[in-house]
């Protein structure tokens, strides 16, 4: 029985079982698992032919070919391997937004699920946090019996202090971050190049990031990820319930910004949120990235089973 | 806009306090958001859509501002002269002199005055009452107080400009009595304004309003016109016209005379602005008729361009001269060619001695004969004085120099040795007064008529005066009754003359010289006949023959056509002001509803963000 402590709810998580991550390209994988892979072996699936060489298994000799040709070929098969499946879990403190749930709370339950669905198929799947820079990171692991440590991963993720455990970056080297703010092309970088298995990285995020997604996505990409972006944002953050005259303070850079409320403005910020989140889309879909946007008052359930599934990010 | 309660603006020092306040209250709530990011584009696309972003933003500020603006104005009390009618009665009094007939406004200033009525007659609220008064020599009420507009406007198409003096004193008097009445009466005169001063008009509290016509124009008039005896050329007629420009240029024309309407003698006449000339055309040939003085040129007023006069032929005239001689009192009573002088002395006087005058020189009857009497240092028991005692050396306070006696007559430096100490009789006028003593009375009770003086000649300088003759001829005139004069042929437009209604049976018409004929009452003997408004030539036809009689403007006032801005009324000074109807409203009501609507307007977009 798989632990719920990220707040998944027992049925859905046997729902999930059903599923399986898709991946838009073939990766190698370690171990036969549910995947194809690049390399050919040993699975149902029919490949190819070549002629045999010394030291070929005799198991694959296709005898058929060899008793009308008296030539000896070897049969190739794809093989079926696992994939390799990172969730990547933005826990700056711009996540710590959202009432009841805040967006981490959120992108835990979504990263749990997804998490599942992989650890189910038998597939790899690594997690990891970042803020401004890499932080803690959930090493690969294989079946369904890890689900209760990814979940206890994910549901410390983000609390007590930052960077204590972090397995990347400056972290080891006994600086301790105190800033929380967030730097994607950074921190997803990083995981590009120290990240030596490909495979499909879920990067769960609001995407508010100063320095711009661009470039973060574009390094996920150019070291051939397949990338699903997922922004977590909450209601007030797409129609904001705002009054009167206020001094907007960035939770991430102490920043100020004062604004008297109008309808103008408020109709200005809504269509700019609307525009930010469309040029996300558009920038994903034009990298063959995945895209897709949960509010913090959707229903995890729906979201996984309706939503990702009609996006073609699981299956 | 003016204000009944200024110092209220000083509430306006409210709106510094409350930038203040509001700037202080801008210490904004700080609120922690997950990212600026999205705001501070957002910000900046509006700012650079809106340049006015930063007016719009304290829109409540100025909506504040406004609100206390309004508050301070409406205590302030403000009101608006407006056009619509103050009272709820207006009388509007009409002036319809001569002058209003002046064309320097098209068509002229009677038309202008009637459309100034029409304005204000059109301005009336419903339920307002107005009446018409038009002032004329006489006061017509053309219609009383009312609502109904037709009446009203009717009444002004009624009103017409007549050829004589305003009798403006007694047609505000009406209006000050009507308006009295009432409440929330205004009292509206429309008026050039040329007219005698209203010094004695007690206004009371009336409100009056002066709606002035007319502008800057050109007018020359005949200002005096008469007719009378040279008696230093034996009787010769003079005719005397004067003339006076009341234009701001010069002004060159020519001066005709006709006499029974064919032309006589013309002089051109050069007359500087404001200038007054006197013309004279001695030794005139005729002795019998009507005399026109005319101008011949284009001003703006016409009717006073013509002054009439009417010749009566000489007859003779009786004088009996009874008691003590004096040499300068014969010689004047022959002054007059008609005269024929007797002589009698006192005891030989019969009081039925035929006389047309009787002149009693230091010695007078117990009682005075009917017909004229001239009393000279005595008086009789029905004489217009009761004799007292004597003064030395009164001195001449004053004389009433409108009385035919003293026409032409100067007493000025008349010095005086001894006079009779007297008191006049009720009846009686006082001519000259003395300082302790009347010196010159005269008067008229019964069939008694007598002009006294009370002084005796022959010790006093008075006959050596060029005043003497003319005073002794002025007594005789108007002493004897009935005789045919010039002066009593004549009369100012509007004034009545005397005329016998009956001669032999059939009554009297008179013919105007506007066309207009009036049958004179067969009832009465003699009768006042008023119907003179138009100046020229009177005809009254009997079976015996015409009786004919002349009516002059000759009035300054009117012809002085100069607009003026503002009048005295009694003791009141009376602006000019326009046939609208102002009124002071106050309109703390209106801004009461726009410091609601802006309070409304404040409270929504504090609210609502806009």
């Amino acid at each position: 029985m798989p632990p719920a402590s990220v707040g998944l709810d027992p049925d859905f998580l046997r729902s999930l079982e059903r599923l399986t991550m898709v991946a838009r390209r073939i990766f190698p994988g370690q171990l036969k698992g549910e995947k194809r892979s690049p390399r050919h072996g040993s699975s149902v699936e029919f490949a190819d032919f070549r002629t045999y060489a010394p030291g070929d298994d005799f198991r694959h000799v296709d005898w058929n070919v060899y008793a009308r040709l008296e030539r000896l070929f070897l049969k190739m098969f794809h093989e079926e391997e696992d994939l390799h499946l990172y969730l990547l879990l933005d826990v700056s403190e711009s996540m710590r937004f959202g009432e009841p749930e805040t967006k981490l709370d959120a992108g835990r339950k979504l990263a749990a699920a997804l998490g599942y669905i992989g650890l189910s198929s038998l597939d790899r799947v690594a997690a990891g946090t970042f803020s401004d820079r890499l932080l803690d990171r959930f090493r690969l692991v294989r079946g369904r019996r890890h689900a209760g440590r990814l979940f206890r991963f994910l549901s410390e993720a983000g609390q007590g202090a930052w960077g204590t455990r972090s397995q990347f970056g400056e972290a080891e080297l006994g600086h301790v971050p105190q800033a929380h703010g967030t730097d994607l092309a950074e921190a997803l970088r990083n995981f590009a190049v120290r990240t030596r298995n490909r495979g499909v990285v879920v990067v769960i995020s609001d995407f508010l990031d100063r320095q711009g997604y661009q470039s973060a996505i574009q390094a996920l990409v150019s070291c051939h990820f397949d990338v699903n972006a997922i922004q977590v944002l909450t209601p007030e953050e797409v129609k904001p319930d705002l009054a009167g005259d206020l001094r907007l303070v960035d939770a991430e850079t102490g920043d100020t910004r004062e604004i008297t409320v109008t309808g103008a403005l408020l109709n200005a910020y809504r269509a700019r949120v609307e525009a930010y989140c469309d040029e996300l889309r558009r920038f994903c879909v034009r990298r063959g990235a995945g895209y897709a946007r949960l509010l913090t008052t959707d229903s995890i359930e729906q979201f996984v089973l309706q939503l990702l599934r009609r996006s073609g990010v699981v299956a | 806009m003016n204000f009944l309660n200024t110092p209220a603006l000083l509430y306006l020092l409210a709106i510094p306090p409350v930038v203040l306040l509001y700037f202080l209250r801008l210490r904004r709530k700080n609120r922690r958001v997950p990212s600026t990011l999205l705001w501070e584009t957002s910000t900046a696309d509006l700012q650079a859509n809106t340049p006015f972003q930063r007016l719009r933003r304290s829109l409540v500020l100025f909506l504040q501002i406004a609100l206390l603006a309004v508050l301070a104005f409406m205590i302030a009390r403000p009101f608006l002269r407006i056009h619509a009618l103050r009272g709820e009665s207006v009388a509007i009094v009409i002036d319809a002199s001569a002058s209003m007939q002046a064309t320097d406004v098209r068509p002229s200033r009677i038309e202008a005055a009637k459309q100034a009525a029409g304005k204000i007659i059109a301005d009336l609220s419903k339920g307002d009452e107005a009446c018409v008064i038009e002032a004329g020599q006489r006061t017509r009420v053309r219609a009383g107080f009312t609502t109904n507009r037709r009446v009203l406007s009717s009444a002004i198409a009624k009103v017409r400009a007549t050829d004589t003096e305003t009798a403006l004193r007694d047609a505000l008097a009406l209006a000050v009595s009507l308006a009295r009445k009432r409440p929330e009466a205004e009292i509206v005169l429309i008026s050039d304004g040329a007219f005698a001063p209203l010094d004695d008009v007690a206004l009371g509290d009336e409100r009056v309003r002066f709606v002035q016509v007319g502008k800057e124009c050109f007018n020359v008039g005949v200002t005096a016109m008469d007719a009378r005896r040279d008696y230093s050329a034996r009787g010769a007629l003079q005719v005397f016209a004067q003339i006076t420009s009341f234009a701001s240029k010069p002004a060159s024309f020519v001066l005709e005379v006709y006499h029974n309407d064919s032309l006589i003698d013309a002089r051109p006449v050069e007359l500087a602005a404001e200038a007054t000339r006197g013309e004279v055309f001695a030794n005139f040939p005729y002795e019998a008729g009507v005399v026109r003085a005319h101008l011949d040129l284009q001003d703006d007023l016409a009717v006073d361009n013509s002054g009439y006069a009417y010749l009566v032929p000489r007859g003779e005239l009786t004088v009996l001269l009874v008691g003590e001689e004096s040499l300068f009192l014969e010689r004047a009573l022959t002054v007059d060619p008609r005269a024929r002088l007797s002589r009698v002395s006192s005891a030989d006087f019969r009081p039925d001695t035929p006389a047309d005058v009787r002149v009693f020189n230091g010695w007078a009857p117990d009682r005075a004969p009917d017909g004229g009497s001239l009393l000279v240092n005595t008086s009789a028991r029905n004489g217009p004085v009761a004799v007292a005692a004597k003064v030395q050396t009164p001195t001449v306070v004053r004389w009433v120099e409108k009385h035919p006696v003293l026409r032409y007559v100067n007493f000025e430096q008349v010095a005086i040795a001894e006079a009779l100490s007297v008191t006049a009789r009720p009846w009686g006028q006082v001519l000259v007064e003395g300082d302790t003593t009347p010196l010159v009375v005269a008067g008229q009770q019964g069939k008694v008529r007598a002009v006294y003086i009370g002084f005796e000649l022959e010790r006093s300088n008075l006959p050596l005066r060029a005043a003497f003759p003319i005073l002794i001829q002025n007594c005789l005139e108007w002493l004897a009754t009935g005789s045919e004069t010039i002066a009593n042929r004549s009369v100012r437009t509007g004034e009545p003359i005397a005329l016998t209604a009956v001669q032999s049976g059939e009554a009297a018409t008179v013919r105007g010289p506007d066309g207009s004929v009036h049958k004179l009452n067969p009832g009465a003997g003699s009768t006042a006949f008023d119907a003179t408004e138009a100046a020229g030539v009177y005809r009254a036809t009997y079976p015996e023959g015409q009786f004919v009689f002349v009516a002059n403007l000759l009035s300054g006032a009117e012809s002085n056509l100069k607009p003026r801005s503002e009048i005295n009324i009694g003791n009141r000074r009376v602006g000019g002001g326009s046939a609208v109807m102002t009124s002071n409203r106050e309109i703390w009501r209106h801004l009461a509803l726009i410091a609601l609507l802006i309070l409304a307007v404040e409270w929504y977009a504090y609210h609502r963000r806009i």
